[in-house]
């Protein structure tokens, strides 16, 4: 990856060549940090109208829209005389650079549980029906619109806004929401098949033909199946592909009425959202692990706590990286503390409890359903449409939380120690939070399954150098009951550079 | 096969949706069961939107025509109103 296409993935956004490629209406760059939109003369009166409407001024008020200022001409001269934004800007042929508030962590829908693929999809049906009244609309509907500022959903394609055409009754982004929305939380729900297996290989999510032929004979007549996969696709079917009639512009004749049937259908895309919402309290393999599923004594995980609550309170880092969060106690922790958390780990049951419990709390924590030794690659054009989640995750945080996880690392992924102190001092800035967990240790024993001979060599000694290749030790904590041991490692001077 | 006739009216009662609580009027069963089969395999140059487009369509009209009902009878019940008044 070219220096300037990583830089612009750890900004954030992606970079001019990569990101907002396919929107005409203008050109998305990171300079210095700062979230700068170049807006063509095409998009401009669109979205002139969104910033001066009411609602639009509400939205970004309320952090739901991301805050956006178009920049004066002071402030454009500023920016082209020391940027490669000049390359893109030609402000003669009426070009505008407005400026984004930041979102610290990009995310992706295949990396959400389906908690917050529905908040997302919950923000943009309530964005379309509160613009309406303001003759505004969405151009499109798909959940790469929305980050999240850590557990709030942000809608952050401000050139999706458009100014309708008020006798038109038609939603044209209806099919693209179903895909990329309805469709994948029906999959979830009644299917079984998590996010990432659908929205990683599919841009535009799936199609009512595929989901049909997985439903059975009667529930393709059941609701929500009858109205969102089996009738679009009994009508595709009979239809003329050659006809081309049905994209032509639609006119209700009456202001009133185009407004009354898109309601109408927008509160019924709400209420079938309602439906596919995932449900509290579903179980997983992971699900139970706080509440007595793990091998700690009460003594011994009250010891634990104290020794993260400790290095927050000497630390205060600002942002931090749980990495195998499950459902978060430390990453709260953390975030009730003052930082800014992303928790990750591969059971999206455990992080929609998560996110549950942060949205409602207002905690800073942004879970995704990554792993480590799998993480997110790159997607998309060239790879990099999508940033990969270590080209995001580099470098970006104060402190790193590896809790009760290299276990899992080592033995059921088979990665060399080295190799996970090496991407650990790769993410961290500063700070390492380390467990570790001998091949005496039960739950180290239940995963090796009859391979101890492969670990017989690991010991307090071995892991303690290997952590010194890269690490100081500032301290060390060993639990009692478990042989566990806690550690607070800190990147050496010469590697933090 | 040998079959009697509280066999059949326990295979009857089972259909259509006893067992899925939801209620389908029998002439709305009808035209789906007809349509049933038809679906095809999505081709080259399909578009993936067509059929939920022609069924949004489908609905607005129907809610067109719910409008115009709506309209009439609060225009009616106005005047029901002045009338008493």
């Amino acid at each position: 990856m070219s220096p300037k296409a990583s830089e612009t993935a750890r900004d954030g956004f992606v970079s001019p060549e990569a990101a907002s490629f396919r929107d005409p209406a203008g050109v998305l760059a990171p300079v210095d940090g700062r979230m700068i939109r170049i807006v063509k003369p095409s998009g401009l009166a669109d979205l002139n109208a969104f910033l001066r409407s009411a609602a639009g001024r509400r939205f970004m008020q309320a952090g739901q829209v991301v805050r956006t200022e178009v920049l004066d001409g002071v402030e454009v001269r500023k920016l082209l005389k020391n940027s490669e934004i000049g390359a893109l800007y030609d402000g003669a042929a009426g070009q505008v650079l407005v400026e984004h508030e930041r979102i610290l962590f990009p995310s992706y829908p295949y990396e959400w549980p389906a908690e917050m693929l529905h908040a997302a999809g919950a923000l943009t049906l309530r964005l379309a029906r509160e613009l309406l009244a303001e003759g505004l609309g969405l151009k499109d509907a798909t959940p790469y619109n929305v980050l999240f500022r850590g557990p709030e959903p942000v809608f952050v394609d401000v050139l999706s806004f458009e100014r309708r055409d008020p006798d038109d009754p038609a939603w044209l982004p209806y099919a693209q929401f179903v895909r990329t929305f309805l469709l994948p939380l029906m999959a979830q729900k009644y299917f079984g098949i998590a996010l990432d297996q659908v929205l990683s290989t599919r841009r535009d999510g799936l199609e009512p033909e595929e989901v049909y032929r997985w439903t059975g004979p009667l529930q393709k007549l059941r609701p929500p199946f009858l109205t969102l996969v089996s009738m679009p696709t009994w009508l595709a079917a009979r239809h003329d592909q050659n006809d081309v009639s049905l994209y032509r512009k639609r006119s209700a004749g009456n202001t009133e009425k185009a407004r009354f049937i898109l309601e109408s259908l927008l509160k019924r895309l709400e209420r079938t959202l309602g439906r596919l919402a995932p449900r509290p309290g579903a179980r997983s393999a992971w699900s139970g692990y706080m509440q007595g599923n793990n091998n700690y004594s009460a003594e011994d995980f009250r010891a634990k706590h104290a020794f993260v609550e400790q290095v927050l309170a000497e630390f205060a880092p600002k942002r931090v990286l749980d990495v195998g969060s499950n459902t978060g106690h430390f990453s709260a922790l953390a975030a009730r503390r003052g930082a800014s958390v992303v928790a990750i780990d591969h059971d999206p049951v455990v992080l929609g409890q998560l996110w549950r419990e942060a949205s409602g709390d207002g905690l800073d924590i942004l879970p995704l359903v990554v792993s480590l030794t799998r993480p997110t690659p790159g997607i998309g054009w060239r790879n990099r449409e999508c940033a990969s989640f270590l080209d995001r995750a580099r470098g970006s945080f104060d402190a790193v939380f590896m809790l009760a996880v290299i276990h899992h690392m080592l033995v059921t992924e088979r990665v060399p120690l080295e190799e996970i102190l090496n991407l650990a001092a790769e993410l961290t800035r500063d700070l390492l939070v380390i467990e570790f967990i001998g091949p005496e240790d039960s739950m180290f024993r239940r995963i090796a399954r009859g391979r101890e001979e492969l670990h017989k060599d690991l010991t307090v000694e071995l892991f303690e150098d290997a952590c010194r290749q890269r690490f100081e030790i500032v301290r060390r904590r060993q639990l009692e009951r478990a042989p566990r041991r806690l550690y607070l490692l800190r990147k050496r001077a010469e590697a933090r550079r | 096969m040998a079959m009697n006739l509280t066999d059949l009216r326990s295979t009857r009662s089972k259909f259509p949706f006893e067992h899925t609580r939801v209620r389908v009027p029998r002439p709305l069963l009808l035209c789906v069961v007809a349509l049933l089969g038809a679906a095809r395999q999505v081709e080259a140059y399909t578009d993936p939107g067509t059929g939920a487009l022609i069924w949004q369509m489908l609905v607005a009209g129907f809610v067109g025509a719910l409008f115009y009902v709506r309209r009439f009878t609060s225009w009616f019940r106005t005047r029901k109103k002045d009338n008493e008044s």
